[in-house]
């Protein structure tokens, strides 16, 4: 009987649902909220429906966003003729702060992933093929993760833009800056060699 | 390599289990089921985050506890660093230096056990599965990335399945699974190849060194289809055999609703004097090749890593004959490294030189170095 639930545990278990939110986390993030400065349930209650009801997916890239059309689609300082392939909106985020990459972006939520029932159908892939018809595109740059998934999601979307005539390329991955030879996995090492390039200035 | 101290709570019957082991031969004794190969288990799992007998973590928890904790402190080479694995009934938690571990291959290689229960004797006979899992965890000691590489491989070959399975499978979504599968399949499949082919030597040589010099013991890495020639096993070459294996099992694949080729179904062959051991050995030549993999494995990895693994022996002397068990500790005495063996019967355990006892009795361990130290009596192992 879910109303008869004392309030407690009822936070805990709404908390539990988050990603990374374990039990004890959840107890702990709960009674804090309750032990805590007397602001801050009612503070988090209202960010809460804020962030339901102002946030919106940006009709065109889907990102999430207050405004629609969002800043990167509405901005005229951007390069319109690429588009940023990302998983998720904290992905696009890390893309923009590297501040090397001025072009607009297209925000998958999610990828291809069988196991748990998420087919390309799942994912905002028919709004970046009506983007693609609208023409103007020249370059699709797919940053999704170098995982299994992220590779396989890549794999997929390349394979829709087969044809159009739009160069596709993808993320380079390999060593980490400041990383060590030594210590890299035979994946990523090998990786990184079938994927090296010719130093600058050598002819 | 050397387990220094080890703590037990929760973990099957060994419910509070604080214990600092000899840095030579341990030798546990008790009455079955009392929780000798339990102490085995843990030590197991604390080194590979699995155990050597289970699958399900709900079995690992005594009953009622839902959360079991192992907690070892580690020599190596004069390095000292603590691990301490947390298990709950889905998962488990992992610490090195009392710090969460980002990547698990920062955690695997710390302690490097080699296991050796009675059901290995059957090994060479058996089914594949066992033979490839005898030869992944020596590789997994061998080299700390291979269990990432086996990860990413089995995700890759779960969605491809998930994708067989679908009511109506999408030919484009298959087509970048098979990619997956055959890129990530052909790392663990150059890794298996390496591995096998330093190890036929070793253990052709510890055959005929130790049981039988008149008879030639050799193995090989099996695949179905077979795989291209030695000469060109690069990992590209063997991605491009694997991508032309899964399209042409594509069809039997969609009727089974799973993936008929890959890594997964391979076979590790042992053959003596060129004949199939599996059809052709008799009982003692397979106790004595699975001996001959081991005493291969032990040396193999004690080169690796400049120091012996840990072994944890599960009653296996009562397996073999005496000149078999002879022969296999004097082998261990060579290495001198850290060793646990159960046994129900002390007196199969040909040791003549020092070894600490322990016994145990109801998941408790208690100190037995009552008959070197007799006006002590009340000398227990815990607390």
């Amino acid at each position: 009987m879910p109303d008869g639930r004392d309030p407690i545990t009822e936070l805990i278990n709404q908390l539990t649902r988050l990603p990374g939110i374990g039990e004890r986390t959840a107890a702990r993030l709960a009674f804090h909220v309750l032990d805590g400065p007397p602001d801050l349930a009612e503070a988090l209650a209202s960010a809460l429906r804020a962030v339901r009801e102002r946030v919106v997916r940006c009709g065109t890239c889907g990102h999430l966003t207050e405004e629609d059309p969002c800043r990167f689609c509405s901005s005229p300082r951007r390069d319109r003729s690429r588009i940023c392939v990302v998983e998720s909106t904290p992905d696009l985020l890390a893309v923009e702060q590297t501040g090397e990459y001025d072009g607009l972006y297209h925000v998958l939520h999610g990828l291809i992933r069988p196991l748990e029932g998420r087919t390309p159908r799942d994912l905002n892939l028919a709004g970046l093929m009506v983007r693609l018809q609208a023409g103007g595109i020249e370059e699709v740059i797919l940053a999704t993760n170098p995982s299994v998934e992220g590779e396989a999601t890549a794999l997929y979307v390349a394979s829709l833009l087969r044809g159009t005539g739009v160069s596709v390329s993808r993320i380079a991955s390999g060593l980490p800056m400041g990383g060590e030879l030594e210590y890299a996995d035979r994946a990523t090492l090998g990786r990184a060699l079938s994927a090296r390039r010719r130093l600058e200035g050598d002819p | 390599m050397q387990l220094q101290h080890l703590r037990i709570q929760g973990f099957r019957n060994l419910t509070d289990v604080d214990w600092t082991p000899s840095a030579g031969f341990n030798v546990l004794h008790g009455p079955n089921g009392h929780g000798k190969t339990n102490l085995l288990e843990a030590i197991h799992f604390l080194s590979t985050l699995r155990s050597f007998r289970s699958f399900r973590n709900r079995e690992l928890l005594q009953d009622g506890i839902e959360e079991a904790k192992l907690l070892g402190a580690i020599d190596r080479a004069g390095r000292r660093r603590t691990l301490e694995v947390t298990i709950h009934p889905r998962a488990r938690r992992v610490k090195v230096n009392e710090s969460p571990v980002r990547r698990l291959s920062d955690f695997f290689g710390t302690l490097n056990t080699v296991v050796f229960t009675p059901e290995d004797v059957g090994m060479f006979r058996g089914s594949p599965s066992g033979r490839r899992l005898l030869l992944d965890r020596f590789i997994f000691n061998a080299s700390p990335v291979w269990a990432e590489e086996v990860a990413a491989y089995e995700s890759a070959l779960r969605q491809r399945n998930a994708v067989l399975k679908d009511e109506r499978p999408d030919p484009a979504l298959l087509e970048v699974f098979d990619v997956q599968v055959a890129r990530t399949g052909a790392q663990v499949i150059a890794r298996r190849l390496h591995w096998v082919d330093i190890l036929r030597g070793r253990m052709a040589q510890a055959f005929a060194g130790i049981f039988d010099p008149h008879r030639q013991v050799d193995i090989a890495y099996v695949a179905e289809p077979e795989l291209p020639s030695p000469g060109a096993s690069s990992p590209g070459d063997l991605e491009a055999h694997l991508r032309e294996a899964l399209a042409g099992s594509r069809r039997r694949d969609l009727a089974r609703g799973f993936t008929t080729v890959g890594p997964h179904r391979d076979d590790l062959q042992a053959t003596i004097d060129g004949c199939d051991a599996r059809t052709h050995a008799s009982q003692g030549q397979h106790r004595a090749l699975i001996l001959a993999f081991r005493i291969a494995e032990i040396r193999l990895l004690t080169e690796q890593h400049g120091h012996p693994p840990i072994l944890l022996l599960d009653d296996v002397t009562s397996e073999f004959d005496a000149r078999r068990n002879e022969r296999f500790f004097e082998e261990l005495r060579r290495e001198r490294g850290q060793v646990f063996i159960t046994t129900t019967d002390p007196a199969w355990v040909p040791l003549d030189e020092p070894a600490a006892h322990w016994a145990l009795r109801d998941g408790r361990l208690y100190d037995e170095q009552l008959h070197d130290n007799p006006s002590d009596p009340t000398n227990e192992a815990h607390s």
